[in-house]
């Protein structure tokens, strides 16, 4: 068992980012994570071993669905794509982010002066 | 997404298991075939970009594992994978795992003998509602003993006017002749009051169960069927129901048959037949407060607790003491749970102490067991150090170790636990079987079930088994090192380890010693027991009892019955001779009646002496070898129309006539306070209860046979020569070609009842049995710890000692080291085990007999004994020490 942890990532959000990533298109594995490095700027690179898992666990919980369809050099790949179940949860997982970003924002600007 | 869809769908994807990995293949392979793309698109040739696709992507295996092991089905997956692994490996040593897998059924088997038996006495009734139930039963302020009866009007009180039972139920046991239209036997009845059925709820199997008109005093005889009973002798045939049969000669109608599955309420015995109480406690001894004429089973109130009840109980006691100052001064009711009591209501905390005593015996002897299969697990563990080096070296996380370790121990533990389980099993019904059938003058009943608590009190026996034989491997697996230990010269630890086997074996010694000096004492507890002077020979006499058969019943019939039974019984060779009496020595029947002198007041008000009343022939004392002292025997003029006459022991005419000669003096008893009964004769003292034995004798008198005429009498049948089982066939038939329908029951030798019945010196007996097999067996698992350690060590020095013995040393300083390590384990598990078996001996004093905890003979043998045995362990590692050659070691170096 490896232990390799995608270390650029905070801790947890993997399975957002990829539900982010479906909800603008259905994408297949590797593109996948060719789009999060893209994105990102090149600031993520998201390995297999975490790729993987963190889709069987998506599908596992009926949040993203696979389907094996041709590629864009027509091969065959597993397509995956977000289910309503999925829409749901990343909209309430967009919030919540959004709500601890900005507290956490908050947090790191506070100065001597707001203490007062 | 539901628990129950997600079972679902985990269960479908480990079913599916090779399709999924299919499609995980086909996807991570489109996945390199991207990355590849996409390499080659940014210039590389094909080869290296499918390369370099291969490095991005890193182990396969790796990224599968973690995909399975997002679902939690992948546990199980790698449970099962975890069993098939450490079996492989159990597998590869066959005679390791053989031994572990018996030494633990070893250890389980003989828990399974005791739980089924415990779990047997104290599992509820077969009622509504049992944990409700009480059982009453009588104490004195005074005294410690506590009687199992209680005064019949002193339970209609408390039923009357207590506010913490819904209803109390009276019954007992008896002993009854049946005779259908064929068959005639005696068989065990429960006489039992009219709201007896009802208080328990129970539903009849067929007919009607009985109701409280049925116990009216001179009411229609009625008699309820036991289930067994009635499928054994009557087919399961509904349509017994309204047929008449003969109980104790008098006509009685079969009303109906209880349940099945229902034995009563006396855990030890099952009734054949249901009869009112009315039967047995007639008119006048039910308007005897001071009679105790009945056992009593109770229901409490809803929410009423056993103590609550106790205190109620007390106060009323107290109210009755005021009320009745003669009959009920001192007396106290004591309240225990049913299930507590049910085995014998007179001792239930003993009966308990005795249940935790055997079961705190069985665990000790697991415990040792266990000790023995966590030094094989560590022996081999050394061996496989490197084998889980290597494991941890590519990659094994401590983790994966220790589970292998632990799913090892499981497997044995699971292995030996349903070993010993099944074969403690059979052993407790063989037992149980034996005991229901074996011994004809002790009805013992015992019908063991395999219940769910047998079955959770093996699940933790083999819990436990686990804990103990897998932890310690499993931490030493945990701490696996794979630098130190893949380095092959080095033994690191093995001191340490050392140390900790021996301490292992010390103790294991230690418990054994303390096992066997427990059974030392029993041993020598029967001893004492047995070579006690009784005051009679019971060696000759074979016990038969006999019912008149049942047509025309009347006293004069009877006693010509009985004259011509013992005539027939006395022409049979071999024979030297028949006495009767109502009961026997060490029997389960008996009265004891408060006597008074004849210008005392009426025993029946107030008695100072309690005597055990006997009824026997003219030549019983001749024939059971007990000395008259003075006086005479009855005759044949002491009949029915003579004056009442009695024979006494010492003990009572001392206790009545302390003034001297009893010869020609009257005294009555509690039971006919109307009748004047006149001393003929003193007989030497004898011992005919097991509180006699260690106390003083009881008072005792003997009343003439020909004058009380029971229609139920022991043969005494004296043989001539040999043993007396032989005449068992000779004299049934005898019987029977005479009469019959005549009852013969429980025909057995005088010497079984002492020596072995339940009221006699069965229950020393199978303690000394018990401990004696059980402390054997620690001894002999000590013995092969011990053997392990020293040949462990003896193999692991042989290095060692070829250096010592190449520079010089003697072979008697290492026969002195290995004789040292022998003696040093020895020594200390004797040491403890006698220290411990001093404090375990204190809390057994009550069941030792003529023997003290600290028997110095017990002490002496079981430790030069267990010195002398344990050098066995030492034979072989010893010889092996000595056939070290220094030059085929050094060769080696």
């Amino acid at each position: 068992m490896g232990t390799d942890k995608p270390t650029a990532l905070v801790p947890g959000t993997l399975d957002m980012l990829i539900l982010k990533t479906l909800a603008l298109e259905p994408m297949h594995g590797y593109g996948i994570g060719v789009r999060l490095t893209q994105v990102s700027k090149g600031a993520f690179q998201v390995n297999a071993g975490s790729l993987f898992p963190a889709f069987r666990r998506l599908e596992r919980d009926g949040l993203i669905k696979g389907e094996w369809r041709a590629t864009e050099h027509n091969r065959r790949a597993k397509w995956y794509a977000l289910t309503s179940a999925g829409r749901a949860r990343l909209k309430a997982q967009t919030r919540d982010w959004e709500t601890q970003t900005s507290a956490i924002a908050l947090i790191m600007r506070a100065t001597p002066g707001d203490l007062a | 997404m539901s628990l129950l869809s997600r079972l679902r769908d985990a269960l479908r994807r480990l079913g599916r298991r090779s399709a999924i990995d299919r499609d995980l293949d086909d996807e991570l392979r489109a996945y390199v075939d991207a990355a590849a793309e996409a390499h080659r698109a940014a210039g590389l040739s094909a080869s290296d970009a499918s390369r370099a696709a291969r490095a991005d992507l890193g182990s396969l295996a790796a990224i599968k594992d973690r995909v399975h092991d997002v679902g939690w089905e992948s546990w199980l997956e790698r449970l099962w994978l975890d069993v098939r692994f450490a079996a492989r490996g159990l597998r590869k040593s066959p005679g390791f795992t053989l031994a572990a897998v018996a030494t633990v059924a070893l250890g389980i088997a003989p828990n399974t003998v005791v739980g089924a038996v415990v779990d047997y006495l104290f599992a509820p009734l077969p009622v509504a509602r049992p944990d409700d139930l009480v059982v009453l039963a009588t104490a004195r302020a005074d005294e410690t003993r506590i009687r199992q009866r209680l005064a019949y009007l002193d339970v209609e009180d408390y039923r009357s006017r207590s506010n913490v039972f819904e209803d109390l139920a009276a019954w007992d046991l008896d002993e009854v002749s049946v005779v259908s239209d064929t068959a005639a036997e005696n068989v065990l009845a429960s006489d039992v009051s009219g709201n007896y059925f009802g208080m328990l709820g129970l539903r009849p199997a067929a007919g009607r169960l009985l109701a409280p008109d049925d116990d009216a005093i001179g009411g229609p005889r009625v008699v309820v069927l036991g289930h067994d009973y009635w499928t054994a002798r009557f087919n399961a045939d509904p349509s017994v129901i309204g047929r008449v049969v003969q109980v104790n000669g008098v006509p009685a109608m079969i009303v109906g048959v209880a349940p099945r599955g229902f034995d009563g309420t006396f855990r030890l015995a099952r009734p054949e037949v249901y009869l009112p109480l009315s039967v047995r406690v007639t008119a006048s001894r039910r308007a005897d407060r001071d009679d105790l004429s009945v056992r009593v089973i109770g229901r409490l109130r809803p929410g009423v607790s056993v103590r609550q009840a106790q205190a109620a109980v007390d106060v009323q006691a107290r109210q009755l003491e005021r009320a009745y100052p003669e009959t009920n001064a001192g007396r106290r009711t004591r309240v225990y749970a049913q299930r507590l009591a049910a085995s014998d209501p007179q001792i239930a905390t003993s009966t308990i102490a005795l249940a935790v005593f055997l079961l705190l015996l069985v665990l000790v002897v697991l415990l040792v067991a266990c000790g023995n299969v966590l030094g094989l697990f560590l022996a081999r563990g050394i061996g496989r150090r490197r084998d889980l080096a290597i494991r941890a070296a590519l990659g094994a996380s401590r983790a994966q170790l220790v589970r292998i370790c632990l799913t090892e121990a499981a497997l044995i533990a699971v292995a030996g636990g349903l070993l010993g389980g099944a074969g403690g099993w059979l052993g407790a019904r063989d037992l149980s079987a034996a005991a229901t059938n074996g011994s004809p003058g002790f009805p013992l009943y015992v019908n063991l079930v395999f219940s769910w608590r047998l079955c959770a009190f093996l699940v933790a026996l083999m819990g436990l088994t686990i804990v103990v034989v897998g932890t310690w491997p499993a931490w030493n697996a945990s701490r696996a090192d794979p630098r130190s230990d893949l380095d092959e010269g080095r033994t690191t630890n093995t001191r340490a380890k050392h140390r900790l086997q021996s301490i292992r074996v010390c103790g294991q010694m230690a418990v054994s010693v303390a096992l066997l000096v427990v059974a030392g004492l029993f041993v020598r507890s029967v001893q004492g027991l047995e070579s006690v002077d009784l005051g009679f020979n019971p060696q000759p006499i074979l016990l038969a009892t006999v019912t008149a058969p049942s047509p025309a019943r009347d006293a004069a019939t009877t006693t010509a019955f009985f004259r011509d039974a013992s005539d027939a019984i006395d022409a049979l060779p071999g024979v030297a001779g028949v006495a009767e009496a109502e009961s026997v020595p060490f029997g389960n029947s008996g009265s004891t009646n408060g006597v008074a002198r004849d210008d005392e007041p009426s025993p029946r008000v107030r008695s100072k002496v309690k005597a055990d009343r006997e009824v026997v022939s003219a030549n019983y004392f001749e024939m059971i070898g007990t000395n008259l002292l003075a006086g005479r025997t009855f005759s044949m003029s002491d009949d029915d129309r003579a004056p009442r006459v009695a024979i006494v022991n010492e003990t009572m005419a001392r206790r009545l006539w302390p003034d001297g000669e009893a010869l020609g003096r009257r005294f009555r008893d509690a039971e006919r306070p109307d009748t004047l009964v006149t001393v003929i004769g003193v007989v030497a003292d004898a011992r005919y209860r097991l509180d006699e034995i260690t106390g003083a004798a009881h008072p005792r008198y003997f009343l003439s046979m020909d004058q009380m005429r029971p229609s139920t009498r022991v043969m005494f049948v004296r043989a001539a020569a040999g043993t007396p089982d032989r005449l068992a066939g000779d004299v049934r038939r005898a019987i029977h070609r005479l009469a019959p329908t005549a009852a013969v029951s429980d025909v057995a030798t005088l010497d079984a009842q002492v020596r072995f019945g339940s009221n006699g010196f069965g229950g020393a007996h199978a303690l000394r049995s018990v401990t004696t097999i059980l402390g054997g067996c620690a001894l002999v698992l000590a013995l092969i710890g011990a053997y392990g350690v020293l040949a462990l060590a003896v193999g692991q020095r042989v290095r060692e000692i070829g250096i010592r013995l190449a520079l010089g040393a003697g072979r008697p300083r290492v026969v002195g080291s290995v004789i040292g390590q022998w003696a040093r384990l020895t020594g200390v598990g004797l040491i403890v085990g006698l220290a411990i078996a001093a404090g375990v001996g204190r809390t057994l004093e009550g069941w030792l007999f003529g023997v003290t905890p600290l028997d110095p003979w017990t002490l002496t043998m079981v430790t030069v004994g267990v010195a002398l045995v344990s050098l066995l362990a030492v034979i072989v590692p010893l010889r092996r020490a000595l056939a070290v050659d220094p030059l085929v070691v050094l060769r080696a170096e």
